[in-house]
Order: C-alpha cells, then structure tokens, then sequence
C-alpha cells in the first residue's frame, strides 16, 4: 500500500470488485465494455497484470490497471480511471512512484483519447505524446482519434514524486 | 519465367518446424514462439479458440511444390473499435535454404493479408509496430502506411533500447489506393 496524504493506492481484491464492474460499466471509461463480477473476479486474479485502486479518505476514487507492454525494455501499459477528473493526477503519481521506485519500470505508456481532458493531466505528470493513432477507437458511435503518451522513468520529476513528498 | 503462387492458409502442426526458424530472426519478440512442439500444440490450440488472433502461413509454390516461407497474422483484433495490429514475418532466405524468390512471396502475401483484414474482416484500422532499425519501414510506406509517431526506448533488440515506429493504415487510404492504381 502507497499512502500520500489522504490518498491511498491499495492492490485490488474481491472487495473491490462492485466498485470496478461500476466504473467499467460507466460509460465515461475509455474503452467502454459492458463487465460482471465473474469477469472482473478472473481479471483482478490473472498473472497477467495487476489492478489497483485508489482510495481518498478511505473511499475508493477510481482504479489504474498496470499490463507488461514489452517485458525485455520494462516497458508497462496503464488504463485509469477516476470518477473525479481531479483525482486522476495523484493516482497516476503514486503509481508511477511505484513503478519507478520499486518494481524497476523503465517506461510507462497509457492510451487516451486525443480530445479528453486526461491528455493534460498526464502531461502534467511528465508523460510526453508520442504517437497519434488515427480512428483507433470508436466511441459515441464514431471513430475517434487516440494519443499514446509516454513517460521514461528518467524523466520523471521526482521532486514531483509523492511518495517523497509523503 | 515459372510463375509463384502464393497463399495463406492456417497453420498445421508439421509447418512447427519450418516456423521454427523465425526464431532467429528479431521476429520472435512479436511471437513468443513455441520452442518445441510440445509447446507448439498449446501455442496452435490457443490460437484457434482465440477470436482476437488470426494467423496463417505463408506458402509459396512453383512448378508444382509448395513450402512455407513465412508466418503472418492480425492480433488484438477489437471488433468494436474495428482495428487489429499486424504480424508480419518471413523465413530468413539463407536461414531457411529458400530455393523461391522471396520479394515476390513477401509483396502478394502481405496484399493478401490487408485485402483479408479490410475486406474479409471489415476492420477500419490495421497498424504495426516496428523497431527503428526495422528493414521494413520502406515497404511499410510503399504499401500505404503512415507514420503516426515514435516510441522512445520501447523495445530491447540486440543489447539495446530501441524507438519503435508507429504505422497504420486506414479502410479508406486503402480502397483509395486500389481505386487509383
């Protein structure tokens, strides 16, 4: 468990999972599908990635899934999603503290539609755009484009980090 | 001059061996490619119960002899967004002993395999990914693909951080494209 504040970032359990087939369901998350209990149960056990959830003042705000995008560069790919747009920077902080500072992490990226407002957010935290992918996803019935942003542990301000600030 | 035909077709468990010299090409990062055939039953019976995958291999024949002379497919299909990446990967000529003229296997199997994604499938996107140092980047460009961004010390090629380039190609830049020419 990382704990900033009154910010927590906690590894998701079966607790949690009303709160992340909600979330999924809403259908202001970035890639929309439709989920169950069942299927999240699976996803928060695999091997293949890990989901955490951040919590304020003991109440969950939203959740960021970590997947190996190239294991041999330790390279990570994040999906996060906060209920409270302003909430979205210090999950994203704690977390990149944690790859950076104890998992060893070279590089996280994370996908984001090129006209939301979490493209500033992120930027805000480091990450740089790297990649325009056009019509890469379809969303309120049309296609939309998506920015990949980057950001290399060596880059990352660690002056900024939360977990130095803790 | 005899004419070469190529096809794709899905994979069987005696194309293991041949596939199996992609593994010293720098394609077997795309594919964590079986290293037995023990391995490559559980790889092939992954696949056919995927519908999020979909590979072939390539073959080629002349006057008569077919032999496979590469592995491609379309992976993370999402049918909702519609797009799908591209794999992408031929037998090393000296590798493999290939006694068939590669370039041409290589130019109709790749056209095959967009024509199956945007034609057969109705995906709108297809893209792929490769490593700065990637031979391809220039048929990637001819066949109609564009540069959509460079990823900073995204893959570990040969000792080393490498960029990796972002290509994609839309449905309408290649009906376009077969339209024109």
């Amino acid at each position: 468990m990382i704990a900033v504040g009154d910010f927590k970032l906690v590894q998701a359990d079966t607790k949690h999972l009303p709160w992340l087939v909600r979330w999924k369901n809403s259908s202001h998350a970035y890639q929309w599908r439709p989920t169950t209990i069942g299927f999240e149960a699976a996803a928060v056990s695999s091997k293949q990635g890990q989901t955490f959830i951040g919590l304020k003042s003991g109440a969950p705000l939203g959740f960021v899934e970590v997947m190996l995008a190239s294991p041999a560069a330790r390279v990570k790919k994040i999906t996060a999603y906060t209920e409270l747009p302003q909430d979205l920077a210090p999950l994203v902080g704690m977390l990149a503290d944690v790859e950076f500072k104890i998992m060893g992490t070279n590089k996280l990226i994370v996908d984001t539609p090129a006209q939301d407002p979490a493209v500033k957010v992120y930027e805000s935290i480091g990450f740089k755009i790297e990649v325009r992918k056009r019509q890469h996803l379809w969303q309120a019935g049309k296609p939309v484009s998506v920015v990949q942003l980057g950001l290399l542990a060596k880059n990352y301000d660690r002056n900024q980090s939360t977990i130095a600030s803790n | 001059m005899t004419e070469i035909k190529v096809q794709l077709r899905q994979i069987e468990m005696p194309d293991v061996a041949q596939l199996n010299a992609l593994q010293e090409t720098p394609f077997h990062k795309v594919v964590r490619f079986p290293f037995g055939f023990g391995q490559a039953a559980g790889w092939l019976e992954g696949i056919a119960a995927s519908n999020v995958d979909s590979f072939f291999v390539i073959t080629a024949a002349k006057e008569g002899s077919a032999r496979v002379v590469g592995l491609c497919g379309l992976t993370k299909i999402d049918w909702v967004s519609r797009h799908a990446e591209i794999f992408f990967a031929m037998i090393d000529k000296d590798k493999a002993k290939a006694s068939i003229q590669e370039q041409a296997a290589t130019t109709t199997a790749f056209q095959n395999l967009l024509q199956y994604g945007f034609r057969t499938l109705n995906l709108n996107r297809l893209y792929v990914c490769i490593a700065d140092n990637n031979k391809s980047l220039n048929s990637l460009e001819a066949a109609g693909f564009i540069i959509e961004g460079i990823s900073e010390e995204a893959e570990f090629l040969d000792g080393k951080m490498r960029q990796t380039i972002h290509l994609a190609l839309l449905a309408t830049e290649y009906e376009n494209a077969r339209h024109n020419s």
